[in-house]
């Protein structure tokens, strides 16, 4: 046995592709049916401006990191407001990590247990899955960053499934008349989609494990573009093939709209679907579980790893034991991912004057 | 190498002592290809659903059973067979009309539900009862897919995406407050199943019937038709000059305008067709002369427009808008534009046609 | 010295003698200058003597003795030399070179030379050089080395296209065999004497200019660091060297072919041959090179992409398809086609056992037939064939014992799994193949995608010396996706791979590249 020793370091693209991974997750699943009911019609308007905010927000984050390249987030927030309250955010953050792990693993094992496996218990599902996340967290940064590449390449291959075949079924009428429910369904669409995009947040925990950090910013602006607009061309066509109503019927509608699709060979085309989103439900996981043990080690001072897998993988599996059903599932959901993406616009700019006013870090 | 083995070993177990829930193999099953729902025969307050399928070692391949609920139906009939029921090859929902007199929104929200089913199955009405289709005849083993094939193979310019299940589901859940549905006969004697005509439904409930001739106007109207074959004329033996033709057309262009006019719609459908010439009697020996094509085309767009309006009268005295013309009317008459009495306000509408048949295609000969 | 050979590597003319480079007259120099181009060369032989003449001459034969014939030397040149000399040359006060060259040695194609360049590349093609005292001239004796051993193709790598020799049992050979395909000064040759009781010899084989000196010392670590007391064959020493040994795939690749080897280490890999046997190990190696043969390159690109892309399809039917067939019938009844339902339920029905003892039975008998007719001679190996084709698929099926579908199964990922051109690899594919089908038969489909899952963080984590084994994928890598699932035209690989990498990216230099 000769065993490299254990390196942290990752590419830039690599990266991107675990941020991608993270991200594209959980959100096309339900985005069509809480955006449509939030804002009606301009849901597809509102998820634009939501990117745009989003966009700006990740330059803020961009500065942020840009002043500590050699500390994670939870690193140089006690810096930054002192010692407790430092504290206190991170702990926060690893509870909200933690939390979305558990989200993460029962969403899947619901779709499993509606489309797969109908009488297997689903907390089989979440401990199988967490002994595939403890092996793969217990390799080192790179491992997870070789994983998210090889992983897109499957999820590449599926991506043509965001998009319902429009051609047959599309109707322009369903999404007219533009600003149909003005400024106000606006407003109230933007906060019920503001968790769709959780997962970018994570920047702040990578950023200074990757190698070149110049092409890391630039690869996260792109991937965020990348993410919206695979969202928005899954948010639109939905709406164009789709019925307002009809929406509102469905639990998971990208799921539901591969069965309009007839394929000569399979029979049934949303059972394979399943094993797509698997294997991104599962790259969420695993990034946020990483995260979450990075943030542990670094507010506890902790450096034994093992143990801290472990308490984590059990801490995520009591969690999913309170979720109960698809109505529970879909509040712990919005609740979490939205306080993900909450924190993660209000914090950065926060920090960022405070670093500014007190000259914490680089500047420039 | 401890801590590996000892992992590998607690994971084998883990994998190892769980149950296999969802083991269930292909010879235990009882795949249902077609599923009928009817009423009972003396009790109209029950369900009566019948099952179709393959099933190894089976020896009646139709099973009934009766409930309150089409679930209690479905546990009655389990009970009479040792193979598990599986709806996940259902190719054909057949309702009879009794049924669907009675609303059909939760039959298709069972089928909806329930994720085994697959959302492209074909629905159809029956004229009768159900169980005298679902039997086991030449077309063992799957009958399901005989319907199928029959609804997709009808000469007809039907798209056969109306048909299913999910086009069903969004309808209901749509704008659109009617729907059509196929309608099959079964002759008691020979057994042939064959195509009779639709039934028009209000909401969820069938409404009336109409038949092959009149369903081209409803296509039209519905901007779906694909194709069809019109016959114009008689053969009438005294009178030699009497001319008949057949015609198949195809559909180029469909648009629907909204013109407002002091604050009432007027429904535009400007519709482009392309003939091709199957039959035609008299033969023209010697061509077919240019005013004579320009007489054929006219007669096209007068017995198109005919079976439209035909159809439309009827549907407006129904208080129906099986069109989606209620989107146009959300979009371009926001004014006036009433959801909840939209029914009402279509029977008032006006609706004007603007049609355009080229006669092109003219096959071997002139 | 040392500023001056790293500015020789940075300016990149490693260490080729400059065109002008000459000889000069004291033949000390000419021996270090040589014993410099060649260090780390293990085959590079110097042999002084003194030429018997009426003043003795200091004298020096260099050659390679890997190539070099040195029956010829040592009969024709040095015992010449060494022996009494014709009176007419005894008489001559000083020893010249040509006259060397035209009195005395007997041998048919020599020439004379100043060029250190000429005799260099002379000396890579199996010459002999002969410098003598006092003189600026060196004389080039050919004396090449023909093996008289027959060399037979390797059985499990032949090839339709391509050479047909392979490595044989004796080391020198081997090399020999290597330096011929590749005429450099830079490949090197550096051996050890492992094993306590067999004192075996191993050589590491690399070409200096291209081979990463980080993984050149890696490997010399890991070499150095065996302790064990037999090496009889290159296994004895593979999992000394593997970065993982408890997984099904091979981080090191065996060959017998010296085409492949000097393949391998023109693209910066490092070659370890062993004294006694003809596999030879290649590292680092990754996933998709194990399902690369050299015919890949021989063939025309658009015919060796789609043999890949068969192998690859070849690799994941193997692994996974008797897995799905499980799933499909156990568990994911409804992803069957309508059409095909009737038609496996119906043989089903009529076989006692559950599906996954069925194809368990089936994979087992196949193995052990396979195993068994290994070591059969050819001609009872037939009668095996014959008899478990009669058995299995027959006799069987007519029996109601197992189902049409599963011999079929069965018979499929069976060929499939010897598409792979190494025969260790189709050993990792069986047993991955009973895993997936383990799991499958517990979770049907959600098994097999977990099992996967776990193969593809298994395949990120693997290392083959400081290199990602499942590169070019992850970590992606879009240059070397030409010689990966696919292979492009050899003008379109103009860059080496770069894994494991190497000190010139280029393989043709900017400038002469010609399409």
């Amino acid at each position: 046995m000769n065993r490299p020793p254990h390196s942290m370091s990752l590419h830039a693209s690599q990266f991107a592709m675990m941020l991608i991974g993270c991200t594209v997750g959980i959100g096309p699943l339900f985005i069509a049916r809480i955006a449509t009911v939030a804002s009606g019609r301009d849901a597809w308007i509102v998820f634009l401006i939501y990117l745009a905010i989003i966009l700006c927000n990740s330059l803020i984050m961009v500065q942020l990191a840009k002043r500590f390249p050699k500390q994670t987030f939870v690193q140089y927030v006690p810096e930054l407001v002192g010692t407790w309250i430092g504290k206190c955010i991170g702990f926060i953050l690893i509870v909200l990590g933690i939390l979305t792990i558990a989200v993460t693993m029962k969403i899947l094992s619901y779709i499993i247990a509606t489309y797969v496996l109908l009488k297997t218990p689903m907390d089989m599902f979440n401990v199988i899955i967490l002994m595939l996340l403890i092996y793969l967290v217990m390799f080192d940064l790179r491992v997870m960053g070789r994983l998210a590449t090889g992983l897109f390449f499957v999820s590449f291959l599926f991506s043509y499934f965001y998009i319902p075949p429009v051609n047959d079924y599309g109707n322009v009428l369903l999404l007219m008349p533009f600003f149909e429910n003005g400024w106000q369904g606006i407003w109230k669409g933007l906060g019920a989609i503001l968790f769709s995009l959780s997962g970018l947040e994570l920047f702040l925990t990578y950023y200074p494990y990757v190698d070149d950090k110049r092409n890391m910013r630039k690869y996260f602006i792109w991937s965020i573009l990348f993410v919206g607009l695979l969202f928005e061309i899954s948010l639109f066509t939905q709406q164009l093939v789709y019925p307002l109503k009809y929406l509102a019927h469905l639990w998971a509608p990208s799921i539901h709209y591969i069965s309009i699709v007839e394929f000569p060979v399979f029979e049934r085309t949303d059972a394979i679907f399943t094993i797509f989103w698997f294997t991104v439900l599962f790259k969420t996981a695993a990034v946020y579980m990483y995260h979450s043990v990075i943030s542990i080690q670094q507010v506890f001072q902790v450096h034994q790893k093992r143990i801290i897998v472990f308490l984590v993988a059990v801490l995520g599996f009591a969690v999913t034991k309170m979720i109960g059903n698809a109505a529970d599932i879909e509040k712990w959901m919005i609740y979490v991912l939205t306080a993900n993406v909450g924190l993660s616009l209000i914090l950065p700019s926060l920090l960022l004057m405070i670093a500014k006013f007190r000259r914490k870090g680089l500047a420039g | 190498m401890k801590r590996i083995l000892l992992g590998c070993f607690i994971g084998l177990l883990v994998i190892t002592l769980t149950g296999c829930w969802d083991y269930r193999p292909l010879d235990e099953d009882f795949m249902i290809t077609g599923l009928g729902i009817d009423h009972s025969l003396g009790d109209e307050s029950k369900l009566e659903v019948t099952v179709f399928g393959v099933a190894y070692t089976e020896q009646d391949h139709t099973l009934s059973g009766q409930g309150s609920s089409i679930s209690e139906a479905i546990s009655e009939i389990q009970d009479k067979t040792e193979k598990f029921l599986s709806f996940s090859h259902i190719q054909i929902l057949l309702i009879s009309k009794s049924v669907a007199k009675k609303g059909i929104s939760s039959i298709i929200d069972v089928m909806l539900r329930d994720s085994q089913v697959r959302n492209f199955i074909n629905v159809a009405l029956v004229d009768g009862r159900v169980s005298d289709f679902l039997q086991k005849g030449k077309e063992y083993p799957v009958t399901g897919s005989t319907f199928e094939a029959l609804l997709k193979s009808a000469d007809l310019g039907f798209p056969n995406q109306l048909l299913h299940l999910e086009t069903l589901a969004m309808n209901l859940y749509s704008g659109a407050s009617g729907f059509i549905l196929p309608i099959l006969k079964i002759d008691k004697v020979s057994r042939i199943i064959s195509l009779k005509g639709f039934g028009v439904f209000k909401r969820d409930r069938f409404l009336e019937e109409i038949d092959r001739k009149q369903m081209i106007g409803f296509l039209l109207l519905m901007q779906r038709l694909e194709y069809a074959n019109l016959t114009i004329g008689t053969i009438n033996l005294d009178n030699p000059d009497q001319r008949v033709y057949s015609v198949k057309i195809k559909a180029a262009s469909t648009h629907v305008r909204v013109v407002i006019d002091k604050d009432q719609p007027t429904f535009i459908y400007d519709l482009g067709f392309s003939g091709a010439l199957l039959e035609k009697n008299p033969v023209p020996l010697g061509g077919i002369s240019a005013d004579e094509i320009k007489r054929i085309e006219s007669e096209l767009t007068e017995e198109l427009k005919k079976s439209m309006l035909n159809v439309l009268r009827k549907i407006q005295k129904d208080q129906i808008e099986p069109f989606g013309l209620g989107e146009y009317a959300r979009v371009y008459w926001p004014k006036g534009y009433k959801e909840a009495q939209w029914e009402e306000q279509f029977s008032k509408a006006k609706i004007e046609t603007n049609i355009q048949v080229n006669l092109v295609f003219y096959g071997q000969t002139l | 010295m040392i500023l001056l050979s790293w500015f020789r590597r940075l300016i990149g003319g490693a260490e080729i003698p400059k065109e002008d480079a000459q000889f000069s007259h004291d033949i000390d120099k000419n021996m270090d200058a040589l014993r410099e181009l060649f260090v780390d060369t293990d085959d590079f032989r110097i042999r002084e003597f003194q030429i018997n003449s009426t003043k003795p001459t200091r004298a020096c034969v260099i050659y390679l003795n890997t190539i070099a014939d040195e029956k010829i030397i040592r009969e024709e040149i040095m015992r010449t030399l060494m022996q009494k000399l014709p009176q007419s040359v005894q008489e001559l006060r000083s020893l010249q070179i040509s006259l060397l060259q035209h009195s005395v040695l007997s041998s048919s194609d020599m020439v004379q030379s100043t060029s250190v360049r000429e005799a260099v590349r002379n000396m890579m093609i199996g010459s002999t050089l002969l410098f003598i005292e006092k003189s600026d001239q060196c004389l080039i004796i050919m004396t090449p080395w023909s093996n008289k051993r027959a060399i037979s193709e390797p059985e499990t790598e032949s090839v339709s296209r391509g050479p047909h020799d392979g490595f044989t049992e004796l080391i020198s050979d081997n090399i020999g065999m290597v330096r011929r395909r590749i005429k450099d000064p830079s490949l090197k040759i550096v051996s050890y004497t492992l094993g306590a009781k067999t004192q075996t010899k191993v050589s590491m084989m690399y070409l200096k200019d291209l081979a990463l000196p980080e993984l050149v010392n890696d490997v010399s670590e890991r070499l150095k660091e065996i302790h064990t007391d037999s090496i009889l064959e290159s296994g004895d020493i593979e999992e000394f060297l593997e970065d993982d040994a408890l997984t099904p795939f091979p981080q090191v690749e065996v060959t017998e072919r010296p085409d492949k080897s000097a393949a391998a280490m023109l693209e910066g890999r490092i070659i370890i041959l062993v004294d006694g046997t003809p596999g030879t190990l290649v590292v680092p190696t990754t996933f998709f090179q194990l399902a690369q043969t050299p015919e890949d390159h021989y063939q025309r690109a658009i015919f060796s992409s789609f043999k890949r892309i068969y192998r690859l399809l070849g690799f994941i039917l193997a692994t996974s398809l008797s897995s799905f067939y499980l799933a499909l019938v156990n568990y994911s009844t409804h992803l069957i086609p309508v059409k095909l339902v009737p038609v496996l339920m119906t043989k089903r029905a009529e076989v006692p056992f559950p599906p996954l003892l069925e194809l368990i039975i089936m994979q087992v008998l196949i193995d052990m037939i396979l195993e068994g007719n290994l070591r059969m001679p050819a001609k009872l190996g037939q009668t095996l064939g014959v008899a478990g084709a009669i058995v299995i698929g027959q006799a069987a099926i007519t029996a109601n014992l197992i189902t049409p579908a599963v011999v079929i199964v069965v018979s499929v990922t069976t060929i499939t799994a010897y598409l792979q051109p190494r025969l260790s690899n189709s050993y990792s594919i069986i047993w991955i193949r009973y895993f997936n089908m383990l799991i499958a038969s517990m979770f049907g489909f959600f098994g097999i995608v977990v099992a996967w899952m776990f193969w593809v963080i298994h395949l990120c984590s693997l290392q083959s010396f400081r290199t990602a084994y499942f590169a070019p994928i992850a970590p992606f890598k879009w240059s070397d996706w030409k010689d990966a699932i696919i292979r492009v035209p050899k003008w379109a690989m103009t860059k080496q791979p770069s894994t494991p990498g190497t000190l010139q990216p280029n393989k043709i230099p900017k400038g002469e590249m010609k399409h």
